[in-house]
């Protein structure tokens, strides 16, 4: 009942949830079953909350070979710091947090999993040691902790593949974020037209757009990766991220001037008739409301432009801000049109 | 030797030039350090509760900008991490009754979408407690110890938001000022070598960033100016989040931020022109031949820029009148153009001039901030 009550992203939630919990349960059952916790045992779980533990860091497959190389340099780095640097003399323990600071540096910096592999592979069993005095030994540490990651890495990819596998996909979350995208570049445009007009529109409103776009660009550049190294990934899907990011690009390079014209310039009434810009901008912002049925196929409509701007002589900033509405209907057009292309070629085959 | 730091310096300076990075790095480590110090100096046989969780209840608040926000992420792993150690003591010898718990725990924990990487930082400690020794005296010590180790995560958080947020500030506005001055640099510069040699931020413009995400959107431009543009793009977002979004605890810090947003959405007018100047290279023909002064008047605004930046970065502004005198004469020609018509311009042209203009009058702008006496106190 509570499951069937709540929205789609929060029974996702809870699904990930689920996932997480019984995979935790597994290693620790497996733990229990096999005495392994006085053996340095808590590896097993720990490593199955790890795999979890970034979903931004790719997918499933990416991040247990990042794990894997991770773990095999951090063990190899653990055990010549504790076997040569402890051993020879206990005052290097004090590097410990030069150490740490170091590694966390270029984990904040280049956001790579495999680095905080390293760190925390590193951190853990050398933080032991210094609580109580183990020997870090090659048989029953390195390749037992080698032997447990690889476990838990294989308990966590069979409950994402059984429980999560859809929700964990980054289609879903690509198509929703584009949408949403394309949805506030629609926001924007009647937004700007509107304060370029009367003036009388509230900057906050934009500048709230604006943000949300921001956001809503980093989520689909950082999903769009994400979508590269999954397992279902076709090849032609590449060429359909590349473009939508491509636009992307153009969209905001476009609407960075658009945001530059209305803050300092007023709409002219002898450019075009109020009325008439008023309804052209409108088009081209309900085309935007609109991206995921022309990317379906629907036919595009083409828009009546009621100006030649090449052919102006005196050009004053409304033609700027006309011809920026322009392009970025062109922009949108040639798109869709690409993308609906490729869609149905994906059908038919 | 020299060439080496230099190499590193470029390299830093690009990947974290607003030292952002390694004052995370640094907070992380802190508290982690003072744990080891206080076992040490204490005498009394501490755990690893003390000197781990801190770094791990820090990496879980640094996704929150507000200070509540950053507390109560510390809280919730210290809470989480509790919970679990005084159930692993309970029902040690009862494994199914744990195991029931520590699966509802975790459910619990990780149903909540915006506190999972709490969930995360929480989970992994849970699990390193399974292993340690399990009687019921040090269950209790090891939650007294985390309770110290919060205590010290909570200090840090606070003490580094005393100290460092300035510095974040000033520095943040000193990475805006030489995008921004290299964005104008590269738009205008033909030259790629001289572009290579010229600005600030060379490796940037030289090398793909590290993170994919930015990497694969790299691929799908055309060109290396377009390429540093949504570097450019990227840096000013990151901005964004350091003035609009972060709450400061302390009223200096607060004021601060206040007098570095309006320069920093300066800043940002001044980039939102500068996409006007996209055209430029195209065209640069019709410019040399009608509008004489075109290399004049960018010449300058690079020497302005390069001025507001040094000001940010020294405190000190060297005003000359050449600026003024530059703007004279580019809008006496522009004048001259509109009035004879003997060329046919096109939108290129238009908005390439437009562009122009507007970058005189948003540097105008901000020159007149720079010269108030509140702006200076800010980078002195």
């Amino acid at each position: 009942m509570i499951i069937r009550g709540v929205s789609k992203d929060k029974t996702l939630a809870l699904q990930h949830a689920f996932c997480v919990a019984l995979a935790f349960t597994v290693a620790c059952i497996i733990c229990f079953s096999f005495k392994l916790l006085p053996f340095h045992g808590y590896w097993l779980p720990m490593t199955v909350l790890l795999m979890f533990a970034a979903p931004i860091h790719g997918s499933i497959k990416k991040r247990s070979s990042d794990r894997i190389i991770g773990t095999v340099a951090g063990v190899m780095l653990s055990f010549f710091v504790v076997n040569i640097f402890f051993y020879l003399d206990y005052r290097w323990t004090y590097l410990l947090p030069v150490f740490n600071l170091f590694v966390s540096y270029i984990y904040f910096m280049s956001g790579n999993y495999a680095v905080a592999a390293i760190f925390i592979t590193t951190l853990v069993p050398t933080s032991y040691v210094v609580e109580y005095g183990d020997s870090y030994k090659f048989d029953n540490t390195l390749a037992f902790r080698l032997f447990l990651t690889a476990l838990g890495i294989t308990i966590a990819y069979i409950c994402e593949m059984t429980i999560y596998k859809k929700a964990s996909l980054s289609t879903r979350n690509a198509k929703y974020h584009s949408r949403n995208y394309f949805k506030t570049i629609s926001e924007v445009i009647s937004l700007t037209s509107d304060c370029f007009i009367s003036r009388k529109t509230n900057m906050k409103n934009i500048i709230a757009k604006i943000k949300l776009m921001i956001r809503t660009v980093s989520s689909i550049e950082n999903i769009f990766v994400n979508i590269r190294y999954e397992s279902d990934n076709k090849t032609d899907n590449n060429s359909i991220l590349i473009q939508i990011l491509y636009t992307i690009n153009k969209i905001d390079c476009s609407l960075r001037r658009i945001m530059s014209l209305i803050l300092n310039n007023k709409f002219d009434n002898t450019v075009i008739p109020k009325k008439e810009f008023e309804f052209l901008v409108n088009e081209i912002s309900n085309k935007y409301k609109k991206f995921a049925a022309y990317s379906h196929g629907r036919n595009i409509e083409k828009i009546y432009y009621p100006l030649d701007l090449t052919k102006c002589k005196d050009i004053t900033p409304t033609h700027l801000f006309l011809s920026e509405i322009y392009e970025l209907n062109n922009l949108f057009d040639k798109l869709t049109k690409n993308i609906s292309k490729l869609n149905r070629v994906q059908i038919s085959n | 030797m020299k060439i080496i730091t230099d190499k590193i310096s470029l390299y830093r300076n690009s990947f974290d030039p607003t030292n952002e990075y390694f004052i995370n790095a640094l907070k992380m480590t802190a508290p982690m350090t003072a744990g080891v110090i206080f076992w040490i100096c204490s005498r009394r046989p501490c755990s690893w509760m003390i000197f781990l969780p801190p770094g791990f209840m820090i990496i879980a608040s640094l996704g929150f900008s507000e200070f509540k926000g950053k507390l109560l992420a510390l809280f919730l792993v210290t809470l989480n991490v509790e919970i679990a150690q005084l159930l692993v003591s309970i029902f040690i010898n009862h494994k199914i009754v744990l195991l029931i718990f520590l699966f509802i725990q975790i459910m619990i924990a990780y149903s909540a979408m915006k506190y999972r990487i709490v969930a995360t930082a929480s989970g992994f400690l849970i699990a390193v407690s399974l292993s340690s020794s399990n009687s019921w005296y040090d269950g209790v010590d090891r939650s007294m110890d985390l309770l110290i180790a919060f205590i010290f995560s909570a200090l840090t958080v606070v003490l580094f938001d005393y100290i460092f947020s300035r510095f974040l500030i000033r520095s943040t506005l000193k990475h805006i000022s030489s995008l921004v001055n290299d964005a104008f640099f590269v738009y205008t510069e033909e030259d790629r070598i001289k572009i290579k040699n010229s600005i600030d931020n060379r490796y940037l413009f030289e090398r793909s960033y590290l993170r994919r995400a930015d990497l694969f959107v790299e691929e799908t431009l055309d060109n290396k100016s377009d390429i540093f543009l949504h570097k450019v793009t990227i840096g000013l977002n990151k901005a964004e989040k350091m003035f609009s979004n972060k709450n400061f605890i302390f009223g200096k810090n607060k004021i601060s931020a206040f007098h570095a947003r309006k320069i920093y959405y300066q800043y940002r007018r001044i980039f939102r022109s500068i996409n006007f100047l996209l055209y430029y290279k195209n065209n640069s023909p019709f410019f040399k031949k009608n509008l004489p002064c075109t290399e004049n008047i960018i010449k300058t605004i690079n020497d302005e820029l390069y001025e507001l930046n040094n000001f940010i970065k020294l405190g000190k502004y060297n005003s000359s009148d050449s600026f003024i005198q530059s703007t004279a004469i580019w809008h006496k020609q522009l004048a001259k153009l509109e009035l004879n018509h003997k060329e046919i311009k096109n939108i290129e042209h238009e908005k390439f001039i437009y562009g122009i203009n507007q970058v005189l009058k948003e540097i105008t702008k901000l020159k007149l901030m720079c010269k108030l006496k509140r702006y200076n106190k800010l980078f002195i």
